[in-house]
């Protein structure tokens, strides 16, 4: 319970500061979030589960949720629930297809990460230490490059749109989960069990096969949640920088850029672009978290 | 000879970044120029643009060329600067490095203000005020922030410049030149400093909790210290280590974050500079930005490492 009062607190004190900035169409929707999380909260539900799956279902059910095509371009604003932008273009349509096809590739791109990740990871688990040493250093070259400028470098030479993206996440996003594999597999492959497989004879990729692998699924979750957040968080920046996707392609990042640039039109286009991605990766970390916890029966004893 | 290790292991993963970045170009099997220059030029035209920039040999060749050049600081010519790449990004690093050595000491700020605040015994609004602005910006990267804080105070407000830079600390302009640039870096290097001053904080508040039963504290507090004195000449000294490697391990973030942020505050150090390099498919200038980002990473980070173990040893060898 403890844990939901600094967030309520936080929502409260931005619905303050939202109605003294002369924003106070603002204070409902906030009023609305923090109720919603304390009866989250009562209720014991997990918010961000809620949160997580209420957005997977906007971005799957976009279609049937706004009968608009993003890209139209309309000349009243009768009818559209948030009005229309600069170019005429439904609001609400552009923020859900945004977060449609952001998180379509993102999870995409996290997915081949992961698998990307899990196979090195899995792979030097099974080499000897020296090789281990070495790979470690390969990965500190990796992660000392800021990933944008894999992206930067990657978007000079392919073309945009979402198959560069989702290469370019899996290409850049799988060393967490390396990381994270390689380390489990060391430490599963000194537990009891292991050693009862070696004893019966197996070799190391069989017993990597037959007994390690399957107990690599929360490292993987967990690989997954992260990376998504990651590529979310990329997107949104080299869409709001003009990159990523197309011209006009709706994405997050393009969303947020355009809220900015027309911020007094229509202000609660912005406040809705960055709900949906700070909700968005709250909630990922959130259950990133509960993982965490619902992992530590499975500590090697 | 443990510095000498660590300038080794730095040069080593140096050259290890080098070779990825290289890699990247053999990977998708482009040419530099082909990218660059008008699709309507002659063949004969385009040939000889390649051979004057190295471009028409095989990628070893290209590869092993270009470590030559590099051990001797020379990084290629820029397409649309048509002049060294080294001088392009000498004219910009230090915009970036003011930009992000003031961002990381902005976020030490506010981790110390966050950290103060949650351990103020005297008013539970603010202890559970700063919990709750720590909370908030720990879930709100660096670009969401710099999207609001432009909202806010640049678009709406109007306080401070929404886009653009002026010269750092322009002598000509005597104190006007400082106040532009203080009003130029305040809302990029808050961007930078909110989230990561909450990292640290958490960072922190954590491992100080921890010690809260640990022999040493337990025994200083048996002797009759004082809680003050316990904070600062105990529990902080023991967690010193510990942050400052964090600093290190924080540094790709902060770069990465000035890189974005710069793009979007038009602020012009290596991140606009890197940004219009991939507009204009710029991959020398991009080629090169990238290593030098990375060597900064690199020496950041073996310096905190270095610090770390200095400031562990001291701390190990104290009564």
């Amino acid at each position: 319970m403890s844990r939901v009062w600094p967030n309520a607190l936080a929502a409260i004190v931005l619905t303050a500061v939202l109605a003294l900035a002369h924003w106070p169409w603002l204070c409902a929707p906030l009023a609305a979030t923090v109720g919603a999380a304390l009866i989250a909260c009562r209720q014991r539900l997990a918010a961000d589960a809620v949160a997580a799956g209420f957005l997977a279902l906007a971005a799957l059910t976009a279609p049937w949720l706004t009968p608009f095509d993003p890209n139209g371009q309309f000349e009243t604003a009768a009818g559209h629930v948030l009005g229309l932008d600069r170019s005429g273009r439904d609001i609400f349509a552009r923020a859900l297809y945004g977060l449609r096809y952001t998180g379509f590739t993102a999870a995409v791109g996290a997915g081949l990460a992961v698998l990307i990740g899990a196979a090195a990871g899995g792979a030097m688990a099974l080499c000897p230490r020296w090789a281990r040493r070495a790979f470690d250093m390969f990965l500190q070259a990796f992660l000392s490059i800021p990933a944008l400028i894999y992206f930067f470098l990657g978007l000079a030479f392919l073309e945009p749109g979402p198959q560069t993206l989702i290469v370019l996440f899996a290409l850049t996003l799988w060393p967490e989960t390396a990381r994270m594999a390689q380390a489990r597999a060391v430490e599963l492959a000194a537990a009891d069990f292991a050693q009862v497989a070696r004893m019966q004879g197996y070799g190391s990729v069989a017993i990597y096969v037959r007994e390690i692998a399957p107990n690599l699924g929360p490292v993987l979750a967990a690989g997954f949640l992260t990376a998504t957040a990651s590529a979310a968080l990329l997107e949104a920046i080299l869409g709001y920088l003009g990159l990523g996707f197309g011209v006009g392609a709706p994405s997050l990042g393009r969303f947020l850029e355009e809220s900015v640039a027309a911020l007094d039109r229509h202000p609660w286009s912005l406040a809705l672009g960055l709900a949906i991605l700070t909700g968005w990766i709250a909630a990922l970390r959130g259950l990133l978290k509960r993982l965490d916890r619902a992992g530590r029966p499975l500590a090697v004893g | 000879m443990a510095i000498l290790l660590k300038l080794l292991h730095g040069a080593a993963t140096l050259w290890l970044t080098v070779t990825l970045l290289f890699a990247a170009l053999i990977v998708v099997k482009g040419n530099p120029v082909d990218l660059f220059l008008d699709a309507r030029m002659t063949p004969a035209k385009r040939a000889q643009l390649k051979q004057i920039y190295g471009y028409d040999r095989d990628p070893l060749s290209q590869y092993a060329l270009y470590l030559t050049n590099l051990s001797r600081g020379e990084m290629g010519v820029s397409f649309t600067y048509k002049e060294p790449v080294r001088r392009t990004l000498a004219a910009r690093i230090g915009r970036t490095l003011w930009l992000g050595g003031l961002g990381y000491a902005l976020g030490l700020a506010v981790a110390a203000l966050l950290l103060a605040g949650s351990f103020y015994r005297g008013a539970s609004w603010l202890r559970r005020g700063c919990a709750a602005i720590a909370t908030f910006l720990l879930a709100t990267p660096s670009f969401v922030v710099a999207a609001l804080l432009i909202a806010v105070f640049a678009a709406r407000l109007k306080w401070l410049p929404m886009y653009g830079s002026a010269p750092l600390f322009d002598q000509a302009e005597g104190w006007r030149g400082w106040l532009q640039t203080a009003r130029h870096s305040l809302l990029p290097a808050l961007s930078l400093a909110l989230p990561l001053g909450a990292y640290f904080a958490a960072y922190l508040r954590e491992q100080l909790a921890q010690l809260d039963d640990a022999p040493f504290v337990l025994s200083a507090r048996g002797r009759g210290v004082s809680e003050r004195r316990l904070f600062w000449a105990h529990k902080l000294r023991a967690v010193a280590p510990g942050a400052i490697q964090l600093m290190g391990l924080y540094l790709p973030m902060v770069a990465g974050g000035a890189l974005a942020v710069e793009a979007m505050f038009g602020w012009s150090g290596m991140g606009l500079l890197l940004h219009d390099a991939v507009l204009a498919r710029d991959y020398p200038l991009l080629l090169g930005g990238g290593v030098w980002l990375a060597a900064f990473v690199i020496l950041g980070y073996e310096l905190a490492d270095a610090a770390r173990e200095a400031l562990q040893r001291r701390f190990e060898a104290a009564p």
